[in-house]
């Protein structure tokens, strides 16, 4: 008679990573560990100009002398750095093919599965993609289409090969080797990742996107982004994550860097589901990522939007540097986080330039018993006449024996600047819950349309297609998160 | 002599001083206390806690550790300056760091009720100072307060028993005078209000003179069951005064605590005031207000520490930074596993008025529990123009419309003073900043309706 | 068949005895008004109908529509037609009442084998039925209850009512801190949504609701049990002598 009462957190764990599979490719691998030879070998590899070598192997030897950072908010044991390849390849893709017909079958049948069919045939609306297999970029379409226009969009390595000139210009202006311990190893040992240049005046017509895919083990992915929206241009970027379940650890060190110019706006979208490890907390992906945009030119914008419910551990705060006059800084973010999965994201936002405005929404979920922090900056420098920032986070707790936080630094020198920061905590509460039973909605559907409206005002900021992927994704992640 | 070496060999110093007291509790606790600072040092910007306090006086300027109170006073100096005007309870008056009988002013004296001094309940009260000092101070992440427990001269014991309900407000004020050299004063608090009990205190700290005083002071609060305690400190010290002070609360079920922290002046605050909510049902409210210019610096860092459930918390602090100044908020809410039906309201707003101030905030939330109500919030900006251009529209000068606005601004966290004498000298030295006898002549218009 | 067969009911809360063998029958087209003083088992009564877990149910057997209560989950209940207007209606921050409502309509039409409404019926629907309560658009598309007066919660418990149109409608104390507009809104709302099919359990402390919901019987409920039942005269009796007589009839100690 007497019904068990509601467990959400047990219920809420049982869910499966739909895109644990491993494609059986051929393997290039590079020899474990990590050596100014391995970063020579890289290079070598992909036919690098030497300027390259040089900076990498410069990163390298910074990188040597940092320590790795302790956070107070995410635990993890200590990573073997040597022990990890630091480049892996199908084979095939060494030599990416000339035309997306002579794709590996194996590779293009991984990627219909994941939902990203590499023929243009078969288009997702408008959508232009670069799928990254492990360390390398196996394909790009509709390149020819968007050349037309003067767009470069095609994987990194290509563009060290092809447009040296504009890759030296940006690579690392925005995120310094320097920066920090994981930008520096980046910097040393990226393999690829997607490049694009947008124009003067060019209103690019397709999303662009990347979805990058870790497929072999006891590897690391590191792949480096470089987005250059010139003077009045217009570009929205997508990017999406798996990866195999496995036991081990794996890390992913990317850096992202987005330079506006003037009267310039870049859009950059992501749907984060790297694997995030097993219900009792082993194996899945570490995250630690550096994205940063700067907007350079007056009246320039700047605009991240991500879900994140994959990784084990999610460390990354895209960033915007606001330089110029008027320019804008976005930030909106969905992070869920179940079983023993943590998150640590939140954004940086940078006030230099007078009028500059900023807003900041972040969405914490956190279930099992996972831990979800917030952490992020908003700084109003001495010059930043009318500076506006407005920041909101929120935090959604299910179960007892999880863990939201929430750290704001708000730092102003400015008299004239007009800062805003609010956050909330609550719970899906048991009558909430009962409330909507007593409606005839099952407990699921009643999560499900909570999670939703939590999450409305960032998923409104992703592209049609995306949204409804990102609206499932947060579903799945919480399936049978109840009885 | 760098400052950790003369903290050292002053330590030895006293320990020589001392016969029979070697074996005592309270030694061994000095004993442990400063192993605890040597090894924690002087934190740098480094540490999350520092991160926005820069503490490089300590190095910069020469102290020396008080040892005793001044034979006499300096000409120019008068202690009738410092009391609370119309202030009616009992003072407890320390110069130097050591308390003053001749100064302070103990009106009550009721059965069971203690109002003394740490050096004279060292004896007379042994076994509680032993099951109270430090118990909840966490020495090991707070370098001051362990230095605090090594090196304390003295400090206020008062201990209020079960059922005292009578209108008891008690003034504990710190006067450093020094004479020949920067003077280092560490002082110490220790007030138990048992159960059913209300009490009111005030801290008040100044210093004397161009030469440079540092007072380091801790206060230990312990609320009993169903207690309730006004807890207000306020500062108005001068350019040449450096201040720490760590409030530590220990609350019991149904006890409520009301605290209002006003800073007015001083060269470099920092307050550290942080709750228990260690029973259910209790309830802390944090007040704040910090208003301050020229190159003054007031960082208020607080926790709200929710253990038990049906606790309730709700912190409300603003600040007006004018001139080269800096303040520093740090509010940090933590919800513990387990604290369920937690309710916690925090905010923290800002006003700068100058070119070269700054407000640097960092409101906190930790939370373990998923039964909470939480939320905060922090604004930085200026004072509404639409506002100001109105006044200026019915042709008032734009300075007193400003003031008017500020006025308004800060008026609830003083309203929330209780104690009429403290609350008019808050008024007044604020009138005094905003040098706006216009401002009365205003109200005095308004009230009159001419 | 009777819509509601409650017999013998035995409920405890935390091990204490709250309802002590109470029994009521409903028949569709009848409204049935509780009254009782503070404490006497009306909102364990509401809660256990609609399935509220703080209960043990000890003894006795419920039947709505000829089955088992207590082998339904509460949506199935809400499914088969069982109403409960909250004392405390919750607020639902970021959920629309529209999204509400019609994820609450289609999961009932999906458990009836009933095609799921698309949009444009439902938003007839909804505006129809918001009319009742005299609500407006703005109301529709604010959060559920998220900062509603205490007034338009209860409204909102009766548009929600018209929307699902249960078979058996409880009340509980949809008439507490109303004042008389708002009273009036809400049962005129009542009243234009019953008819022959469906009936109503009406929970209240004041005799003032049932001026306008008139309810075909009067029961009192007191120390856990239902003691006097009666005629709509019983509750003007009520409210003209108190409950002190009742309490002493039947030498109960006030709980």
């Amino acid at each position: 008679m007497q019904k068990e009462p509601i467990n959400i957190v047990e219920e809420i764990t049982q869910s499966d990573y739909k895109y644990g599979f491993v494609t059986d490719i051929e393997q290039e691998l590079a020899p474990k560990g990590l050596n100014e030879d391995i970063i020579r070998f890289i290079s070598a590899k992909k036919h690098e100009p030497e300027f390259m070598l040089e900076w990498r192997l410069k990163a390298f030897r910074f990188w040597q002398q940092m320590k790795e950072p302790k956070w107070a908010n995410v635990k993890f044991p200590p990573i073997d750095y040597q022990d990890a390849y630091y480049y892996a390849a199908p084979k095939q893709a060494a030599n990416k093919p000339k035309s997306l017909d002579e794709i590996d079958p194996e590779i293009r049948r991984t990627f219909e599965k994941l939902g990203i069919p590499l023929t243009e045939q078969q288009r997702l609306a408008g959508i232009a993609v670069d799928a990254v297999m492990d360390s390398v970029s196996v394909a790009t379409t509709f390149k020819e289409k968007l050349s037309e226009l003067g767009i470069i969009f095609c994987s990194m390595s290509e563009a060290i090969r092809e447009h040296p000139d504009l890759v030296q210009k940006y690579i690392g202006s925005v995120v310094p080797y320097t920066d920090n311990y994981f930008a520096a190893l980046n910097s040393a040992v990226f393999s690829d990742g997607s490049f694009c240049y947008i124009p003067k005046g060019v209103r690019c017509p397709l999303e662009l996107s990347t979805y990058f895919r870790i497929n072999a083990s006891e590897t690391g992915q590191f792949e480096r982004t470089l987005i250059i929206a010139d003077e009045g241009s217009y570009v929205s970027y997508l990017e999406g994550c798996t990866a195999p379940i496995r036991d081990e650890n794996q890390l992913h060190a990317a850096v992202v860097e987005l330079i506006a110019h003037k009267d310039a706006e870049i859009k950059y979208s992501t749907v984060q589901n790297w694997y995030p490890g097993d219900k009792e907390g082993k194996g899945g992906i570490y995250n630690f990522v550096t994205k940063r945009g700067i907007c350079e030119g007056n009246n320039s914008k700047i605009s991240w939007t991500q879900v994140e419910t994959g990784s084990a551990i999610t460390w990354k705060y895209p960033s915007c540097i606001l330089k110029g006059d008027n320019s804008i800084g976005e930030f909106y973010s969905v992070a869920l986080t179940n079983n023993y999965q943590q998150a640590d994201t939140g954004t940086k936002m940078i006030h230099l330039g007078k009028n500059t405005k900023s807003r900041i929404v972040s969405k914490g979920i956190s279930a099992g018993k996972s831990q979800n922090s917030y952490r992020g900056l908003v700084s109003i420098g001495k010059k930043a006449e009318n500076a506006r920032n407005y920041s909101q986070c929120d935090s959604l707790l299910l179960g007892d024996k999880c863990g939201a936080h929430t750290f704001p630094y708000i730092e102003v020198k400015n008299k004239t600047a007009t800062v805003e920061h609010e956050a909330t905590t609550s719970k899906i509460s048991e009558d909430i819950l009962f409330y909507c039973n007593q409606r005839g909605i099952s407990t699921e559907d009643a999560i499900g349309l909570i999670v939703n409206g939590f999450s409305r005002e960032v998923l409104n900021q992703l592209p049609m297609e995306f949204a409804v992927e990102a609206q499932r994704l947060l579903a799945v992640s919480l399936e049978g998160s109840v009885g | 002599m760098a400052i950790k070496e003369k903290i050292t060999d002053y330590f030895e110093k006293y320990t020589q001083s001392l016969n029979g007291e070697k074996n005592s509790y309270l030694f061994s606790l000095r004993e442990k206390s400063i192993k605890i600072f040597h090894e924690l040092g002087i934190p740098t910007l480094k540490n999350e806690e520092w991160k926005y306090t820069k503490l490089n006086f300590l190095n910069n300027i020469d102290f020396e550790i008080s040892n005793s109170a001044p034979h006499s006073f300096p000409e120019n100096f008068k202690i009738s300056d410092y009391y609370i005007e119309n202030f009616e309870g009992d003072v407890l008056v320390f110069i130097n760091g050591f308390f003053e009988k001749k100064y302070s002013r103990i009106i009550n004296t009721e059965e069971n009720l203690v109002v003394t001094n740490l050096n004279e309940a060292k004896e007379k009260y042994s076994n509680i100072l032993e099951n109270y000092l430090t118990k909840y101070t966490d020495e090991s992440n707070n370098p001051f307060t362990a230095l605090n427990t090594a090196l304390a001269n003295d400090g206020a014991v008062i201990i209020l028993p079960k059922n005292f309900e009578k209108e008891l407000p008690i003034h504990l004020l710190f006067i450093n005078i020094p004479l020949q050299s920067n003077l280092i004063t560490n002082s110490r608090n220790l007030i138990i209000v048992d159960s059913n009990s209300k009490a009111q205190f005030i801290e008040t700290s100044y210093s004397w003179g161009d030469l440079a005083s540092f007072h380091n002071t801790v206060s230990e609060l312990y609320l009993k069951q169903n207690s309730e305690v006004e807890y207000y400190k306020f500062q108005n010290d001068s350019h040449s005064a450096y201040y720490i002070g760590s409030t530590q609360i220990h609350q019991e079920k149904d006890s409520r605590l009301f605290s209002t922290t006003i800073s007015l002046a001083g060269k470099f605050i920092r307050n550290n005031l942080n709750s228990i909510l260690d029973g259910e049902n209790s309830e802390a409210h944090f007040n704040g207000l910090y208003f301050i210019g020229n190159e003054d610096f007031v960082d208020n860092h607080t926790l709200v520490d929710h253990a038990k459930p049906h606790c309730n918390s709700n912190e409300n602090y603003k600040g007006i930074i004018d001139g080269k100044a800096t303040a520093v908020f740090n509010g940090k809410i933590m919800v513990r596993p387990f604290a369920q039906k937690t309710n916690a309201y925090q905010s923290n707003k800002n006003i700068l008025l100058s070119e070269d101030a700054t407000i640097n905030t960092k409101p906190q939330l930790e939370i373990f529990a998923d039964d909470v109500k939480c939320s905060h919030g922090a604004t930085s900006g200026y004072l509404d123009r639409d506002a100001i251009f109105y006044f200026r529209a019915r042709g008032i000068d734009e300075k007193i419309a400003q003031s008017y606005l500020l006025n308004s601004f800060s008026s609830d966290i003083i309203e929330t003073v209780k104690i009429d004498a403290l609350r008019d000298l808050i008024k007044s030295e604020i009138a005094k900043k905003l040098s706006m006898n216009e401002l009365y002549f205003c109200s005095i218009l308004e009230s009159n309706k001419i | 068949m009777s819509l509601l067969k409650i017999d013998n009911l035995k409920v405890n809360i935390n091990g204490k005895e709250i309802l002590k063998g109470l029994s009521l029958e409903v028949n569709p087209g009848e409204i049935h008004a509780i009254m009782g003083p503070n404490g006497s088992g009306k909102s364990t009564l509401a809660g256990v109908l609609a399935g509220k877990e703080d209960y043990e149910v000890v003894e006795g057997t419920i039947e709505f529509d000829g089955k088992n209560i207590f082998e339904m989950s509460p949506e199935d209940r809400a499914r088969e037609g069982l109403f409960l207007a909250f004392q405390y209606p919750i607020e639902i921050p970021g959920v629309s009442n529209a999204s509400f409502m019609k994820t609450a309509v289609n999961e009932i039409r999906k458990y009836r084998n009933l095609e799921p409404l698309d949009a444009m019926d439902f938003l007839r629907i909804m505006r129809e039925k918001a009319k009742l309560v005299e609500m407006d658009q703005a109301f529709l598309n604010r959060s559920v209850n998220d900062g509603f007066s205490g007034g338009e919660k209860k409204r909102n418990e009766i548009f929600q009512l018209a929307m699902l149109e249960p078979k058996l409608a409880i009340l509980d104390e949809t008439d507490s801190g109303l004042d008389i507009d708002a009273l009036k809104i809400v049962a005129n709302g009542v009243n234009k949504v019953r008819n022959e099919n469906n009936a109503f359990v009406v929970i209240t402390h004041y005799q003032r609701l049932l001026n306008y919901i008139i309810p075909d019987f009067v029961h009192v409920l007191f120390d856990g049990k239902l003691v006097v039942s009666g005629g709509k005269e019983l509750a003007l009796e009520l409210e003209e002598k108190g409950y002190d007589w009742i309490k002493k009839q039947y030498n109960g100690v006030l709980v």
